[in-house]
C-alpha cells in the first residue's frame, strides 16, 4: 500500500495503523512523488489525502485508474464533506473516508474485501 | 321737513344726515361722464352757446343744483355771461355784459371758491337783489383758470333750504378745470362771431378761424381781407420772436416785405411801440421823423399799427403800410378787429390742439396700459411704446433702448427706421448727446440743432433745426434705459419732454411689473428645472442621462440657447459629452489651449467669448455657427471635472446666463460627485466583502491545517492507544503521543482566536486590547491613552488601525520609537501613530491601508497619513462617537 499526505505526523500514523493490519505500507509527499512511488513498487492499493500541495487528491486518482495494472485508490480528508464521496466515485476511487474513520471497521472491510 | 329744520337749526354739521338731492355727492363715474358728454360737443365744434349751456347743465347736474351759471370775466370791471341752466331766463343772452358786482370782483381777485350756505336777506346790491329775484337760498362759486389767470366763473344754486358740501365743491372744481380750455376757445369763437355780424369781409377769416387747421392760410386771410377793408394798405401780421426782441413776417398782403424773413424790433419802431403800449399806433409821415430802420429801407410813408396779443401776452403786431398817402382814418378800427378775429383763431387753434393732444396722449397710454395688462411680452410692448410715442409726437423717429453695461444702449424698439432694433450704441466719455446727459444726471435731455449752430438763419423753418428729446426710463430708482424722440427737419416742441417723460414713467412701471414678474417666473421656472435635475440625481440616474438632462434643462430654462456638457481629461481635452440645441455633436474634442474652453480648465472659472473671431477656435466656431458663448467650471470636489457651455448663434447671450448656467454646473457636479461616491462605495463594498471572504477562507485554511489536523490525530492515537489497551498491550505511549496532538490543537486554536480578535480586546476594551498587542512588539511603544470606552464597532475599528499601521512600521520603516495616541477630540476619537523611521509611504498602496480606509469610512471616519521622507510616518484617523454615548457629562474617561 501508498500513503500519500503532506502531513508526516499523519503519514506516520496512518502508516503504523495499516502495518499493524498486516500491509506493506510505503510513503509519499505529494502527486508527482506518488506517481512515482506506484510505478516504482506497483501497490495494490492507494490511500491519498484531497489537499495535496501540488493538486488535491482527485487528480492523484484519475492518473492512478489510468495505470496499466489495477490500483485501488481510497481518498481521505481532515473533513467530512458528503461532496468528497460523490467526487471521489466519479473520478474512480473506490471510496471516501474522513481521516478520524481509519481505524473504523467499514474502512478495514473495504481494504480486506478482494 | 320739520326733522330737517330741527337739525339744521341744532347745527347739525354731519353731512351724511342730511337729506335729499344736495347731499348725494358726485362720484368719480358722474363726473366723467360729465367730461365725456362735453368732449364730443367740443371736438365737434357745436356752436358755443350751446357748450356753455351744456356745461352750466353739468355743473348743475353734478352738484345737484337747482340752477348753474357761467360767467367770464371781461377786460375791465364788467362781466360777460356765457350760460345758464336751466334755460329759464331766455332774456340774458350769450355775451351780455354787465357790471362786476363786488360778491363777484372778490370772487376773482382771491380766486378761491366761495360758498354761500344762507343768503344774507338784509345785504344790498344788485347782485343780492338779483338772488333774491331768483329765489337764491344758498350758491357756491368756483374761479375757472386758463392760462394761469381767472378766466371766469362758475356758478352753482339752490333754491330751497340746503346748502352744497365741500365734495360739491371739489368736484365743480376738478370739471370746470378739465373743461376750461374748452370754454375759452368757445368764448374766443363766440366773440369772433359776434363781431362777424353783417361784416362779409370776416366771413371767409372767420370760417378759416373756427377751424382747427391751417394756421398759414389764416394768416394770409386776414392780411388779404384787411387789405380790402382799409382800401389796399399792404398789411402785414408779424409774430415775436420768444425775447420779443425780433418779429418773423407770417403774411403779408402787399410787396413791401416777403413772409418768413425776421426783422429786430427795437422800441422806437412802429411795431416796439404797438406791442408795448398794446394800443394802435399810427405814422402818418415817415419823413417828419427818422427814416432809418425798416421803414426807410422799405420806403413806408405812413403806417398803422396794431398788437395781436392772446391770453394776455404780446403776441405780434397787425400793421397797414403805404408809400404814398396815409392810412384811412378807421384802419386802427378794422386791424384791430383783424387782430381780435386772427388772435380768437389762434387761440382756437392752441386749445384744439391742446384739448386734441390730451386725448391723444390718453389713448396712447392707454392703449400701451392695455398691453401691460394683457401681460404682452416685453417686445410687443416696447413696440407699441415707440410706435404710440412717435404717433403722438407727429410721427418723429423713437427709440426705446435698454442700458446694457455702463455706457452701452441696445435699441429694444425703434420707430421710423433711425436704428435698428438689436443695435447695440456705445456713449463716448466725452460725449455731450442726449444719452450722455442722461447717464450723469438721470434726467431729460435735449440737443436742438439750433443750439449747436446759433448761426443758422431762424426763419428757415426746414432745415438745420432738428433736435433730439431724450428722457429716462428709470426702474427701481436704477437707469434702465432711455426713450428718444429725433426730428431730423425741425426743432421739437418744448412739451415733447413732458410727453415722453409721461411715457417713460408708464414705460418703467409695466417693465418694473414685467420684470418682477418674468423674473418671479423665471426662478419658479429654473426652480422647477433644477428640482427636476435634482431629483434625477437623487433617484440614481445613471450619468450619462443627467447629462443629457442638464443640457436640455439649462437650455429650456436660458431661453432656448444651446447648452453643452464637456469633460476635461487630465491634460484639459475637452470632450462634448451631451448637449441641446446645440451645434457641438457629442464626441467633439477642444484642445486645452482652446479659447474659453480651455481657459475654464486652467482658472477654473466662468469665461465669457464675446466673439470668436481671431481666436484659435474661429475655425470651429465658425463651422458650428457660434459667434459667442459663455463656459462656466464644474467642479467635483474642488478639482476641474468639465465645463457647461451656452452659445449664441446670433445675438450675445444675456448678462444672467452666467449665474444661471453655474446652478445647473452645481448640480451637475453633484451628480458627478454622487456618481463617484457611488462607484467608490461599490468598490469599497467589493473590497470590504473580499477582505471577510479572504479572512473566512484563512480561518477555513488556518483550522483545517492546523487545529483539525492535530484533533484527528489526536482520535486517531487514541484509537489505537484503546485498541492496544483491549489487546491487553500499554497504550501509554499512545495516549502521550494523542496528548501531546491535543495540546498542539489547544493552541493553535488560540492563536487562531487571538488573530480573529484579541480577546483583551473584546474583554478589556480598546486600552486593554493595545497593551496587550504593544507588548510583544520589537519596537518599543508609548501609548498615551486618554478616552472612555466607546461602542465596539469603533474600539475594534480603532485597534485595527493601530495594529496594522504598527505592522506596517515594523515591517518597513526602520524605526526606533513608536508613540501611540488616544483621544477624544470633540464628537470623535482620534488614533494616532507616529514614527521616527524613513518616511516616505505612500497611503494608495498596500492594501493594508486600503482594507482600514474601508473600514473607516464605513463608520463615517477618515483617514491620513502624513510620511514625508526622512522624516517619519504619522498616522491619523478619526471616528465619530455620538455624544450621547457618554451621558450627559460628556465623555467618560475609563478609570
Amino acid at each position: 500500500m501508498l500513503v500519500v499526505d503532506d502531513s508526516p505526523s499523519f503519514r506516520d500514523l496512518a502508516m503504523r495503523i495499516l502495518t499493524d493490519w498486516g500491509y506493506e505500507v510505503a510513503e509519499a509527499n505529494s502527486i508527482s512523488q506518488a506517481i512515482d512511488r506506484a510505478y516504482e513498487l506497483r501497490p495494490s492499493a492507494v490511500l491519498a489525502d484531497i489537499g495535496l500541495p501540488d493538486g488535491d487528491g482527485f487528480e492523484l486518482t484519475k492518473q492512478l485508474v489510468d495505470f496499466p495494472w489495477p490500483i485501488r485508490v481510497i481518498l481521505i480528508s481532515s473533513d467530512s464533506d458528503a461532496g468528497n464521496s460523490f467526487e471521489a466515485e466519479r473520478t474512480g476511487a473506490i471510496g471516501f473516508f474522513p481521516k478520524d474513520e481509519l481505524m473504523s471497521n467499514e474502512f478495514r472491510e473495504l481494504l480486506e474485501h478482494d | 321737513m320739520t326733522d330737517r329744520t330741527a337739525k339744521e337749526e341744532s347745527g347739525s354739521a354731519n353731512p351724511g344726515e342730511q337729506v335729499g338731492p344736495a347731499s348725494q355727492h358726485p362720484t368719480v363715474s358722474d363726473e366723467l361722464a360729465a367730461l365725456q358728454r362735453i368732449s364730443p360737443m367740443v371736438a365737434s365744434d357745436h356752436p358755443p352757446r350751446e357748450i356753455f349751456e351744456a356745461v352750466a347743465r353739468e355743473m348743475a347736474q353734478l352738484t345737484n343744483a337747482d340752477a348753474a351759471w357761467l360767467v367770464h370775466f371781461d377786460v375791465g370791471d364788467s362781466i360777460m355771461l356765457l350760460g345758464i341752466w336751466p334755460p329759464v331766463d331766455r332774456s340774458r343772452p350769450i355775451g351780455t355784459r354787465q357790471e362786476l358786482s363786488d360778491e363777484l370782483r372778490l370772487a376773482r381777485d382771491a380766486a378761491v371758491p366761495y360758498r354761500v350756505d344762507t343768503l344774507n336777506p338784509d345785504a344790498v346790491g344788485p347782485f343780492v337783489e338779483e338772488a333774491l329775484r331768483l329765489g337764491i337760498v344758498s350758491s357756491l362759486g368756483v374761479p375757472i383758470f386758463l392760462h394761469g389767470q381767472v378766466w371766469g366763473l362758475g356758478a352753482v344754486t339752490l333754491h330751497r333750504q340746503e346748502s352744497f358740501s365741500e365734495g360739491h365743491e371739489g368736484s365743480l372744481e376738478w370739471f370746470l378745470g378739465l373743461v376750461a380750455p374748452a370754454l375759452g376757445s368757445s368764448q374766443a369763437l363766440a366773440e369772433m362771431r359776434h363781431a362777424d355780424d353783417g361784416q362779409l369781409a370776416f366771413s371767409r377769416v372767420a370760417e378759416l378761424a373756427s377751424r382747427d387747421s391751417a394756421t398759414d392760410e389764416l394768416f394770409g386771410a386776414i392780411a388779404l381781407e384787411a387789405s380790402r377793408i382799409t382800401q389796399g394798405t399792404s398789411v402785414t401780421l408779424v409774430r415775436f420772436g420768444e425775447d420779443g426782441t425780433e418779429a418773423t413776417v407770417l403774411a403779408s398782403s402787399g410787396g413791401h416785405i416777403e413772409a418768413a424773413v425776421t426783422f429786430p424790433v427795437t422800441d422806437e419802431s412802429i411795431v416796439g411801440r404797438a406791442a408795448r403800449s398794446r394800443r394802435p399806433v399810427r405814422i402818418d409821415d415817415y419823413s417828419v421823423g427818422s427814416t432809418e430802420g425798416a421803414a426807410g429801407r422799405l420806403e413806408v410813408r405812413a403806417a398803422v399799427a396794431v398788437p395781436v396779443t392772446i391770453e394776455n401776452e404780446s403776441w405780434g403786431v397787425l400793421a397797414g403800410f403805404s408809400d404814398d398817402a396815409i392810412l384811412p382814418p378807421d384802419a386802427e378800427r378794422w386791424l384791430s378787429l383783424f387782430a381780435k378775429i386772427g388772435s380768437a383763431g389762434i387761440s382756437s387753434w392752441q386749445a384744439h390742439g391742446e384739448l386734441r393732444a390730451m386725448s391723444d396722449e390718453q389713448t396712447a397710454l392707454l392703449r400701451v396700459a392695455g398691453l401691460v395688462a394683457r401681460r404682452k411680452d416685453e417686445t410687443e410692448l416696447f413696440d407699441a411704446v415707440a410706435e404710440e410715442a412717435s404717433g403722438l409726437l407727429g410721427d418723429v423717429a423713437t427709440v426705446l433702448a435698454h442700458l446694457d453695461g455702463d455706457r452701452t444702449l441696445r435699441v429694444v424698439a425703434s420707430h421710423g427706421q433711425l436704428v435698428p432694433v438689436g443695435a447695440l450704441l456705445e456713449i463716448p466719455e466725452d460725449d455731450n448727446g442726449t444719452a450722455a446727459q442722461i447717464l450723469r444726471t438721470m434726467r431729460s435731455a435735449r440737443v436742438d440743432n439750433r443750439d449747436a449752430h446759433l448761426s443758422a438763419v431762424k426763419s428757415d423753418r426746414a432745415s438745420g433745426a432738428g433736435s433730439r428729446v431724450s428722457v429716462p426710463v428709470i426702474v427701481g430708482g436704477r437707469l434702465w434705459g432711455m426713450l428718444s424722440a429725433v426730428d431730423e427737419s425741425r426743432t421739437l416742441p418744448p412739451w415733447t419732454e413732458r410727453r415722453l417723460e409721461k411715457f417713460a414713467e408708464f414705460v418703467a412701471a409695466a417693465i418694473a411689473t414685467n420684470e418682477a414678474r418674468s423674473s418671479m417666473e423665471q426662478l419658479a421656472e429654473e426652480q422647477a428645472s433644477l428640482l427636476r435635475v435634482a431629483e434625477a440625481v437623487a433617484r440614481g440616474m445613471p450619468l450619462q442621462d443627467v447629462f443629457a438632462m442638464i443640457a436640455l434643462e439649462a437650455s429650456n430654462v436660458l431661453d432656448q440657447v444651446a447648452t453643452s456638457l464637456m469633460k476635461y481629461d487630465a491634460q484639459g481635452v475637452a470632450t462634448v459629452v451631451s448637449g441641446w440645441r446645440s451645434p457641438a455633436p457629442v464626441g467633439l474634442q477642444v484642445p486645452p489651449d482652446a479659447h474659453g474652453i480651455g481657459d475654464v480648465f486652467r482658472t477654473v472659472r466662468t469665461i465669457r467669448v464675446e466673439s470668436f473671431e481671431g481666436t484659435n477656435l474661429a475655425h470651429v466656431a465658425s463651422t458650428l455657427g457660434v459667434l459667442s458663448g459663455v463656459a462656466v467650471p464644474i467642479a467635483v470636489e474642488g478639482r476641474i471635472w468639465g465645463t457647461l457651455t451656452a452659445s449664441s448663434s446670433g445675438p450675445p447671450l444675456a448678462a444672467e446666463v452666467e449665474e444661471r448656467l453655474e446652478r445647473f454646473a452645481a448640480l451637475a457636479a453633484v451628480a458627478i460627485a454622487n456618481a463617484q461616491n457611488k462607484e467608490q462605495l461599490v468598490a469599497s463594498r467589493a473590497r470590504v466583502q473580499a477582505a471577510a471572504d479572504e479572512a473566512r477562507r484563512r480561518v477555513q485554511r488556518d483550522v483545517h491545517d492546523g487545529a483539525q489536523q492535530q484533533l484527528i490525530q489526536t482520535v486517531l492515537a487514541l484509537k489505537m492507544a484503546l485498541a492496544a489497551a483491549k489487546r491487553g498491550d500499554t497504550a501509554a505511549d499512545l495516549m502521550a503521543e494523542a496528548l501531546g496532538y491535543a495540546a498542539r490543537a489547544t493552541s493553535e486554536l488560540r492563536d487562531l482566536v487571538h488573530g480573529i480578535l484579541p480577546v483583551s480586546l473584546s474583554r478589556g476594551g480598546l486600552r486593554a486590547g493595545l497593551e496587550s498587542l504593544i507588548r510583544n512588539l520589537p519596537i518599543p511603544v508609548e501609548l498615551d491613552f486618554d478616552a472612555p470606552r466607546c461602542p465596539s464597532e469603533t474600539e475594534v475599528t480603532a485597534y485595527f488601525v493601530i495594529a496594522e499601521s504598527l505592522t506596517n512600521v515594523v515591517k518597513h520603516a526602520g524605526a526606533n520609537r513608536i508613540e501611540v495616541g488616544v483621544r477624544i477630540e470633540g464628537d470623535r476619537l482620534v488614533v494616532t501613530i507616529v514614527d521616527d523611521g524613513i518616511g516616505g509611504a505612500d497611503p494608495d498602496r498596500g492594501s493594508g491601508l486600503i482594507g482600514l480606509n474601508d473600514r473607516l469610512q464605513a463608520l463615517g471616519g477618515e483617514l491620513s497619513i502624513e510620511s514625508p521622507s526622512g522624516e517619519g510616518t504619522s498616522v491619523r484617523a478619526a471616528l465619530p462617537v455620538a455624544v450621547d454615548q457618554f451621558g450627559d457629562e460628556g465623555p467618560r474617561k475609563d478609570p
